[in-house]
């Protein structure tokens, strides 16, 4: 008979987000049995199981398959959430999400050969010499960078994209198994502010990898204003972005926010930490920024104008199956059989569309969320 | 309302694309004169006349980097260096049109007067693009270009306009061709970014080797 493997049980818990008591209460069953099994101490029936995938919106295969022990290391989340009023399941949930992701990559790297990982190591440095020091560690200059995906795609960074189902994430970001991975939240609402997340990931990539997750907890708010430092100092250097403050009005910030690529807020705030705007003209253009509601959900002008934080790496490996003979890109969902949302966080495609037409009537999809959807064998 | 045929002609050479070089080409060429006329850097400029060399120098750059610009940069324009006796004054030519820059203290301020600039004036006051319907069949110079100055400045540089000058007796009217350069929101992404290369990925051949695998089994 099938074993669910208790790992795989806690992963899809909390990768939907739900409490052992709210699994426990929609499947009908105790608390305590859900907490068997995912201690091991006891197997779910076979009923259990169908209920699990379908509650849990994963494929059943998922739940009959272990963990890969290649993912079993990884580093500290750190982690940004817009409401910390759940912040503990949202954590564990973007755990899951990255173990998840991770498998996905970990899989893809079977057919495909990726670009190795390449961050610098830099320890106990100020954020602004970090900076500096990854600009040059990859070889760029101090002009501004328009292609910020691409760049941390080729330096080995995997990025996904951290908004599935009702859940948004700003960012977070983690290593798993020496695989350094940045999950963006919000690209579609905020350009600009997804690329200064994105910078900012970078920086606790770089900078807090040597923390555990308790220190990391414990000094959430300095390691945070660190980070936020390092994406402005990386996307902003000091040499150049100072060149360009010649009118410090708030049209002069708005002229060049497209060149920048970051918001006005952040430049604001960048051209006075660099002393180049008075604290009296700081609090002003602040004031003036919140009247005329940049700061809230109808953002700042010009973000169509900013470069996105475009994803080529899944795009080209797509691109490369479906030109090879060995697994075509719409096989995959039953090649790979996890959740809807973690496949759209890394391939950012719906693979039904990647049917071929004639094979559109004939082909069931492999992942699925309801039993009576499931292809023979798969159960 | 039908659009001018000057203005036409005008965004034939100075297109988005164009404008927005300018427009760098202004920033590139006020960030190298402060460099080169810091008086902290090189006390030896702390003069009562600093203002004055600050000028110069603006003048000096502002034409030399546009020389590099219509050479690098800027499409179907071409640096043409015109000797007035001691001085050298940089025109940038296009096919409808021919641009020098010029600095302004004040955004409505009027060009210095030169024999160079009314010159420009009197060729503007029969030039075909402007006033078709009086020099129609009576005009017969070989160059019937407009005659544009590009003039920029204010307090660190925040205005620049192509304005078209057209009274031999009055160097303060003018047309203007243009919005504000400098607000223009800056859009050149290929000019003066980080050449990025896209992620390498290639087939390798453990498919292959599962295929196999598969095959034995």
């Amino acid at each position: 008979m099938n074993t669910a493997y208790p790992a795989r049980i806690t992963q899809c818990r909390e990768l939907a987000g739900l409490s052992k008591t709210e699994l426990a209460s929609q499947l009908n069953v105790s608390v305590a049995a859900v907490s068997q099994w995912e201690n091991g101490s006891k197997n779910p029936t076979p009923d259990n199981l169908v209920a699990l995938s379908r509650h849990l919106r994963v494929p059943m295969p998922l739940l009959l398959t272990p963990v890969p022990t290649e993912l079993s290391s990884r580093g500290p989340i750190t982690f940004r959430a817009r409401s910390s009023a759940k912040t503990a399941m949202l954590r564990r949930q973007a755990e899951s999400l990255a173990e998840l992701d991770a498998e996905a990559f970990l899989w893809m790297e079977k057919w495909v050969s990726l670009p190795n990982p390449s961050l610098p190591e830099i320890l106990f440095k100020d954020p602004e010499e970090s900076a500096n020091e990854c600009r040059r560690f990859w070889g760029l200059g101090n002009r501004p960078i328009a292609k910020l995906g691409e760049l941390f795609e080729s330096r080995g960074i995997r990025l996904c994209s951290a908004a599935f189902g009702d859940v948004r994430f700003d960012a977070f970001s983690c290593i798993v198994s020496g695989r350094p991975f940045v999950f963006l939240g919000n690209e579609k609402q905020d350009r600009a502010r997804s690329r200064f997340d994105a910078a900012h990931e970078l920086g606790h990539l770089i900078m807090h990898q040597h923390f555990s997750q308790d220190e990391l907890e414990a000094k959430k708010e300095e390691t945070e204003k660190q980070a936020n430092a390092f994406s402005s100092a990386f996307l902003m250097p000091r040499e150049t972005f100072s060149c360009d403050i010649i009118d410090t009005s708030l049209d002069g910030f708005k002229r060049i926010k497209p060149k920048w690529g970051v918001s006005i807020q952040a430049m604001v705030r960048r051209a006075k930490d660099l002393g180049l705007l008075s604290e009296e003209t700081y609090q002003r253009h602040c004031i003036s920024m919140g009247q005329q509601g940049w700061r809230r959900a109808k953002g700042e002008p010009l973000d169509d104008m900013v470069p996105t934080t475009n994803r080529s790496l899944v795009r080209k490996i797509l691109n490369l199956l479906s030109n090879g003979d060995k697994i075509k890109p719409w096989e995959i969902p039953s090649e790979l059989p996890l959740p809807d949302q973690v496949l759209e966080s890394v391939f950012e495609t719906n693979f039904k569309t990647l049917l071929p037409v004639e094979l559109d009537n004939v082909i069931v999809r492999g992942v699925f969320s309801d039993p009576k959807d499931a292809r023979p064998g798969h159960n | 309302m039908k659009t001018p045929f000057f203005l036409t002609a005008v965004s034939q050479d100075w297109d988005e694309h164009n404008l927005s070089v300018a427009q760098e080409t202004l920033i590139e060429a006020n960030n190298a004169t402060v460099l080169r006329t810091d008086k902290i850097k090189d006390p030896l400029y702390d003069t009562p006349n600093h203002p004055n060399i600050r000028g110069y120098m603006r003048w000096v750059m502002v034409q030399k980097h546009f020389e590099l610009a219509a050479q690098n940069k800027l499409k179907g324009i071409s640096p043409v260096w015109i000797t007035l006796g001691g001085v050298s004054v940089l025109e940038l030519h296009g096919d409808h049109t021919i641009v020098t820059p010029c600095h302004l203290l004040k955004e409505n301020g009027v060009p210095n007067e030169t024999t160079y600039r009314r010159d420009l004036r009197i060729q503007n006051e029969v030039c075909p693009l402007l006033f078709p319907e009086l020099n129609e069949g009576s005009h017969d110079s070989s160059d019937n270009r407009l005659r544009i100055l590009l003039v920029h400045g204010g307090k660190d540089g925040v205005f620049a306009y192509l304005r078209a000058y057209t009274d031999p007796d009055d160097n303060s009217v003018y047309r203007n061709l243009s919005d504000n350069l400098m607000l223009m929101p800056t859009m050149l992404p290929s000019i003066d970014y980080e050449p990025v290369d896209e992620p390498e990925v290639g087939l390798n051949d453990a498919g292959q080797q599962k295929e196999s695998g598969e095959n034995q089994a």
